[in-house]
Formats: C-alpha cells, sequence, structure tokens
C-alpha cells in the first residue's frame, strides 16, 4: 500500500458506526462486523476523501507531532487490513 | 437513576436537567448502564461521556465502551437487513418506507450512532402485506414470529407481520402504530413522497414531515411508560426539523390522533424538562380533546 501515487478511499457500501474509542466496520460482502482501534479510528477519517498512504501518514503525523517512519510503520498493516476486508479501496 | 436516564436523555438540547458534577458510585452507573440500555439511550450516555458533559471513572468508561460496541455491531447486522429487505421489496415491486429506529437515527439526528434500535421496521402498502412476508421468507429466510392467525388474514386486517431473520426482528407494517390511531391514518399520506436518506451508499426512503413526527408521537403516546427514547425523537423532531405547525395539526386531525400527539409533546418537554416553548409546545399544552376523543 505504500507504493507510489496510488490513492486510498472508503469502500462506497460500508456499514459503520464510531464507539468511544473504536470504528466498527461492515463492509459489502462480510457477514460480520470488525473493530479498528488504537489509530484506525483516525485513518479512517481521513479517508473520506482519496489520499495516498504517504498523505495519510504525513496529516497523522503532523497532528501528533510523531515521527512519519513511526506512522508509517503503524499504518501499514491497518491500511493493508482495510484493503484486504474491502472497507477501503483504491481509489 | 431514573431521573439520571431522564438526563441523559436530554443530552445536547437545552434543557434544566444537569449531569452529576462527579462520576457516580459504581453501582449506580451501573443501574444507570443497564437502564440507558433498556430505554435505548446508551448512544446519548456514550456522546456525554465523550464530551466529558458526564464524569466518568476509567472502569466506568471502559464499561460503557464494552456495551456500545455491542449496539453497534447490532445496529450494523441491522442496518444490513434493512437494505437486504429493502431491496428485495424494490425488487418486487413493493413500495416501503423505513419506519422507527433505523429511520429516525438517519434522518433525525446528527450521528446515527446517537440513536440505537434493536430491531428493524419496515412499512409496506397494506395489500402488499402477505406478498412482502413471502418475498422476505424466500429471500431472506425470513419467519414469523406468530403463525397467521387464518389464511388472508394479513391482507385483511392485520396491522404488522413481526418476522425474524435469525437474532435479528423485521417487523412489517401496513399501519404506523398498532392501536387505533392506526386506523385512522390516511394510506396516501404514508406514502407520499418519501424522506430519502442514505445508509452504505444507497438511498432508503422514510416517511416525510410531519408524517414522521405523529409516527414518533404515536409511538410515544402508547408507550406506557413511555421509553425515554420516544420522547427524545419526539422533541429531537421538533427542535431539530421545525415542522410547520399548520401541516401538522391538519394532519393530525386527519389521522385522529391529535390527543396522543399533544401527549407525546408535553410528556417529552416534562421528562426531558426542555426550556424553550416552540409553539406546538404551546398549542399542546392548550389542547383539550372534542367529545370524539380526537
Amino acid at each position: 500500500v505504500s507504493d507510489g501515487e496510488v490513492r486510498f478511499q472508503r469502500a462506497p457500501h460500508v456499514l459503520w458506526r464510531s464507539t468511544l474509542e473504536t470504528v466498527v466496520l461492515l463492509p459489502a460482502g462480510r457477514d460480520e462486523p470488525f473493530a479498528l482501534a488504537g489509530t484506525g479510528p483516525e485513518l479512517w477519517a481521513l479517508l473520506t476523501e482519496a489520499r495516498t498512504f504517504a498523505a495519510a501518514v504525513a496529516l497523522l503525523a503532523d497532528v501528533h507531532g510523531a515521527d512519519p517512519e513511526v506512522v508509517a510503520r503503524d499504518l501499514e498493516p491497518l491500511l493493508e487490513r482495510l484493503v484486504e476486508q474491502g472497507a477501503v479501496v483504491r481509489g | 437513576v431514573t431521573r439520571l436516564a431522564a438526563t441523559v436523555a436530554a443530552h445536547g438540547l437545552p434543557s434544566r436537567h444537569t449531569p452529576p458534577r462527579a462520576p457516580l458510585p459504581d453501582d449506580e452507573f451501573d443501574q444507570l448502564l443497564a437502564q440507558c440500555e433498556d430505554y435505548r439511550l446508551i448512544g446519548f450516555l456514550g456522546f456525554a461521556v465523550g464530551a466529558a458533559a458526564w464524569p466518568a471513572t476509567a472502569g466506568q468508561r471502559h464499561a460503557l465502551e464494552g456495551r456500545i460496541a455491542a449496539w453497534s455491531v447490532h445496529a450494523l447486522r441491522a442496518e444490513r437487513l434493512v437494505l437486504r429487505a429493502s431491496a428485495l421489496l424494490f425488487a418486487e415491486d413493493i413500495r416501503s418506507r423505513v419506519l422507527e429506529g433505523v429511520a429516525l437515527a438517519h434522518t433525525a439526528y446528527a450521528q446515527p450512532e446517537l440513536r440505537v434500535f434493536a430491531d428493524v421496521d419496515l412499512l409496506v402498502p397494506g395489500p402488499d402485506l402477505a406478498r412482502a412476508v413471502a418475498v422476505l421468507g424466500d429471500g431472506l429466510g425470513a419467519e414469523r414470529v406468530q403463525p397467521e392467525p387464518r389464511p388472508g388474514f394479513d391482507a385483511r386486517v392485520g396491522t404488522a407481520v413481526p418476522l425474524r431473520v435469525g437474532h435479528l426482528g423485521i417487523t412489517l407494517h401496513r399501519v404506523v402504530v398498532e392501536d387505533a390511531f392506526g386506523l385512522t391514518v390516511q394510506a396516501d399520506d404514508l406514502f407520499a413522497p418519501p424522506y430519502r436518506f442514505p445508509l452504505g451508499g444507497y438511498e432508503l426512503e422514510a416517511l416525510p414531515m410531519p408524517q414522521r413526527l405523529l409516527h414518533a408521537a404515536s409511538t410515544a403516546a402508547v408507550d406506557r411508560p413511555a421509553r425515554r427514547v420516544s420522547l427524545r425523537d419526539v422533541a429531537q423532531l421538533v427542535l431539530r426539523e421545525h415542522p410547520n405547525l399548520v401541516d401538522v395539526l391538519l394532519m393530525a386531525r386527519a389521522w385522529r390522533c391529535e390527543a396522543a400527539l399533544a401527549k407525546a409533546v408535553t410528556t417529552a418537554w416534562d421528562a426531558l424538562a426542555l426550556e424553550g416553548r416552540p409553539r406546538i409546545v404551546e398549542w399542546a399544552d392548550n389542547f383539550a380533546p372534542d367529545r370524539l376523543g380526537s
């Protein structure tokens, strides 16, 4: 997911809910909802519009005043999981 | 705790109810949490705690998060069911309108997380009720909670058919309330041009105003004792959507549900201790039933 100019955004038919700490998602084609914790809700909020992985990393690193490399290591498996589960698509 | 639940129900509205200044003792919070689940108020409690408008200990917040997560999972399953059922009915040329919790969560509230719900409710035209039951039986494996009393009952006199799809409940309605009020509702009003709302990338149809308010009011009025969330729905629709009073009263008169409307509005304003007196509240306070009891 970290390659080049590919943009990512929410899949169009995902049902979701925010809780105090997480986002619960039910993408089309899946039978069971799953939850995102940690930085997941923030990533989900960013993906209302199409963004590259690098752009998402830069935004979150800026918000948290964190090292972009650390944020990238945190975000990459999360985004891969979201794509794999059908909650996020390449835009 | 009941008064605390009313305070939760009024969260975000101008109310004289005020949250506690310090976290409740754990046993009292546990009671409140249970009551908020029973009354479908847990979303409001979540927003109040999340906004630091309701003090809570870390443990209480953790317990609340667990319950909200469970309700969220349930909501998503219910919404998936609404989408599937609506698509099946549409494919068979059966009109439908999404009612009650699912519709209110997505039309009356700024965020659907505020308004939790247990079941799915769809309105279908009376003549199509029996066919709609069959369509959902074939397409979703929906099973009747109770057998039809006799062949043709649904089509002629049934007001609603509760179905089960796995652990989820879905009720098909031919009227918007299951009591005498429902007998006077004008069918054409129910299928007037709908209020459309997005859900999961699709567009669903709910009752427009003032029908949605009258339905919410009728639900609150026959709910004994009125569940706080039904009262909140009434207040929410009045305060957020500012329905035209003349339109509301003309339709309430035609549906012969003025008494239910007045009762729901006055009860909501009293129970939630709401400040401000919109014209509909003034009307409700002064309402006197005529000799037909409307």
